[in-house]
């Protein structure tokens, strides 16, 4: 019995799969980023240290959240419909070019005022 | 020419859909770039952030350049990927990293503001 087009990966260089593995990697150095600089930034278990350390956990995750989507819909699609299939557009995409620059504007009070 | 109604319009509404492997290693080359971003700005707040033997102007000279490198990164990360997803569905040469001199660069004047700043502390 041969099996379903989506059981198999859709491109023997394993594309999307590793994209899928570089979202993951993205989304844990920006997890570990973010813990870091929670410590780094306050000594003290204080309101900013925990502003940091959560809302870059809930970032990191959503981000990990999204690829996972991202990964199963672009299987799915290019499994069904080939390789020409548009693949989505790029919000999400804006949205991690925009995480560092937020960083970067917390990097940089902190070091002008530290 | 697609009636696409994907974002952003500047990049899919023209030309055709490409082969999906050169969009996901477009987009992989995106990814790497943001966390290239990630590490310089890692590097930049560690500079001052620990209590390191290196001659305080100097020390946050270079903190300062690797924060500013750290932040033009997402920006060759973003518009890069547009540049090479719009090339790529028009079938045409790919365009080169407009910021990868700088950011060489940068990390490289920002190393020899840290050796001198250890020499000289």
């Amino acid at each position: 019995m041969s099996s379903a087009p989506t059981d198999r990966p859709f491109d023997t260089g394993l594309q999307i799969e590793r994209t899928a593995l570089s979202w993951q990697r993205t989304a844990l150095a920006l997890l570990v980023g973010c813990l870091l600089g929670a410590r780094i930034v306050s000594r003290e278990l204080d309101t900013t240290t925990l502003a940091i350390a959560l809302g870059g956990t809930v970032l990191a995750a959503g981000l990990y959240a999204a690829a996972r989507v991202r990964y199963r819909r672009r299987h799915r699609l290019l499994s069904e419909h080939g390789d020409r299939t548009p693949l989505g557009g790029a919000a999400l995409l804006a949205l991690t070019a925009a995480l560092p620059v937020a960083l970067a504007v917390i990097g940089g009070w902190f070091v002008l005022t530290h | 020419m697609t009636s696409d109604r994907r974002w952003p319009k500047r990049v899919y509404g023209v030309g055709e859909e490409p082969d999906a492997r050169f969009t996901l290693a477009n987009e992989r080359t995106f990814l790497a770039w943001v966390r290239t971003a990630l590490a310089l700005l890692a590097c930049g707040i560690a500079l001052e952030a620990f209590d390191l033997p290196i001659e305080p102007t100097l020390r946050l000279s270079a903190s300062i350049v690797l924060l500013l490198v750290g932040t033009l990164t997402p920006f060759q990360a973003w518009f890069g990927w547009m540049r090479v997803e719009r090339m790529l569905r028009l079938n045409r040469p790919l365009p080169s990293p407009a910021i990868a001199g700088p950011v060489g660069v940068g990390v490289f004047v920002a190393g020899v503001l840290v050796i001198v700043g250890l020499l000289v502390r």
